[in-house]
């Protein structure tokens, strides 16, 4: 019966792992684009900085499964609204809340580290910076970014790890992902599909972290190769990933999504978004 | 008389209500060594970058050639201005020359006048040809500074404005740089303001020496004309206090 359970397990792998990467890395890409900008007007503002970085960490205080479920309320308000003044709803269940709570998750790692590695540059250089004749503009990405790199990619890596370990919660919400295998044998008391989930997350995590790791290193190191290998070997391992999960559709293994949307219905009856 | 390079016309600024200059007023000509002295906090330090625009006045105005500094974005005036420092700044992420190349890339000079510039700015600091491939951690203090002077020439400016230049530096090279660079003064027709603390230094390097004290002006005179006889107390026991020391010294020697 185990290797029967094995099997199974293996073969929802594509459509899970595909799922899973999809939402770490969008919800990573995006807790970038907001991270950066606002890190560095935190490190150049100092009134900015304490309640920015103040607001990210009581977001991390929010337990992953709670700051998840908070956007189905959340999301359902806003889509009232969106729908009294545009004529538009937004999902509550499935992608979008995911996503959205994982972005908040993985910004604090990036915002902390952004802000301590840009503070740390030597006053000399940026005294120097100026004095050669650079804009702030350029001052940034020649100076600043460069110098401050290595130590934001360690927040970045944190960041990952953070977000690919609390991309499993998305299943209640709706959101295929490994956490189906964890949260589908825990109801199903098929211990081989618990086992298959976290070691699949567990391993996804760690790779992750060893290739972000490779650019780390390289980027200290000032190693344009390492860089390149780890950045190459993260795009290509995630779009090789992704790619069959895309072509099959978003919302891969129907049954375990199904159980899901059953999970919800018990939970709130008479709601009706699936 | 021709107009001077740099006039600084009637400065004030202050930092939280304490005043950092009071009312400075001061000529530069072309081609002049002009060393500002004085003890930490009396704002030889603001006047300078009152020059380049590091510090904007409160009041007053500073002209180049002419033109008010303020007329220009800062950016674009300190491409023109080389600027040295104590601290050096060396930017640790890139090569020797390519922190030599800095200003002239900004400039937009072609990759083919920029690499036989570095060479020509490697010989004038007297730096081996193969430095340039190095990054500046595997540097000594006295070759880091060396290519600090040689980043802020690279553009060709006519103005260098130095703080404290040799400061972190030991005595023995304190005093060879310094010569370096009243030979490259005088060799490049450059006109240079220097901030010093180190009285010997600016009297054995400068044309003209302005005394600062408390945001002001005390005295701005020839040295030798100072060290004769300065009508202010301050003045006059600053000026007096190498002279001093070194007749301290050799009355230790005699004794031994």
């Amino acid at each position: 019966m185990s290797d029967g359970q094995f099997a199974a397990a293996w073969r929802l792998l594509p459509g899970y792992l595909g799922q899973h990467v999809l939402l770490s890395s969008a919800a990573l890409l995006l807790g970038l684009a907001i991270s950066l900008p606002l890190s560095v007007a935190a490190a150049r503002n100092p009134r900015l900085r304490w309640p920015v970085l103040a607001i990210a960490s009581l977001i991390q205080t929010i337990p992953g499964l709670a700051l998840l479920a908070l956007f189905f309320p959340l999301l359902l308000a806003l889509s009232m609204v969106t729908h009294a003044l545009f004529g538009w709803t937004l999902p509550a269940l499935g992608f979008l809340p995911s996503l959205l709570a994982l972005t908040l998750y993985s910004m604090l790692p990036i915002l902390r580290n952004g802000v301590t590695g840009l503070l740390g540059v030597d006053p000399a250089v940026l005294e120097a910076a100026d004095g050669v004749g650079m804009t702030p503009s350029q001052r940034l990405w020649k100076v600043e970014a460069p110098l401050a790199a290595p130590v934001v990619m360690a927040g970045v890596r944190t960041a990952a790890v953070w977000t690919i370990g609390a991309a499993t919660l998305s299943t209640p919400v709706g959101q295929t992902s490994l956490g189906d295998y964890i949260f589908a044998g825990l109801q199903t008391e098929n211990w081989v599909f618990v086992l298959f989930g976290c070691a699949a997350a567990a391993i996804l995590a760690m790779a992750a972290d060893q290739l972000l790791g490779l650019v780390e290193k390289g980027l200290a190191m000032r190693d344009r190769r390492r860089v390149a290998l780890g950045a190459a070997s993260l795009v290509i391992g995630a779009a090789l990933i992704i790619a069959p999960s895309l072509a099959g559709g978003m919302t891969g293994s129907g049954a375990l999504c199904d159980r899901g949307q059953e999970l919800l219905r018990a939970v709130h009856p008479g709601r009706d978004d699936g | 008389m021709a107009a001077p390079l740099i006039a600084i016309d009637k400065v004030s600024k202050s930092y939280g209500g304490a005043l950092a200059l009071n009312d400075v007023s001061l000529e530069i000509a072309a081609g002049r060594f002009v060393a500002l002295v004085g003890t930490s906090g009396s704002g030889k330090t603001t006047t300078l970058k009152t020059i380049n625009r590091l510090i904007d006045p409160d009041m007053g105005e500073v002209r180049l050639d002419g033109r008010p500094v303020g007329d220009e974005p800062g950016p674009q005036l300190r491409r023109g201005i080389g600027y040295v420092f104590q601290g050096v700044g060396l930017f640790p992420h890139l090569t020797v020359a390519e922190n030599i190349a800095v200003t002239p890339r900004l400039l937009g000079w072609a990759e083919d006048e920029i690499a036989p510039r570095i060479a020509e700015l490697l010989d004038l600091v007297a730096l081996p040809q193969d430095y340039a491939a190095r990054f500046p951690s595997a540097l000594s203090g006295g070759e880091r500074q060396r290519i600090g002077v040689a980043r802020a020439l690279a553009a060709r400016p006519r103005v260098m404005l130095m703080d404290e230049p040799f400061g972190a530096l030991d005595p023995v090279t304190r005093i060879e740089l310094g010569d370096a660079y009243r030979a490259l003064h005088d060799k490049l027709g450059l006109t240079t303001v220097m901030v010093t603390h180190d009285v010997s230094e600016a009297v054995l390097l400068a044309d003209r020496i302005v005394v600062m004290k408390g945001g002001r002006v005390l005295a701005d005179d020839t040295p030798r004309n100072l060290l004769t006889g300065a009508a202010d107390p301050y003045v006059a026991a600053l000026m007096a206090s190498p002279k001093q020391q070194a007749d301290r010294v050799a009355a230790l020697m005699a004794r031994q």
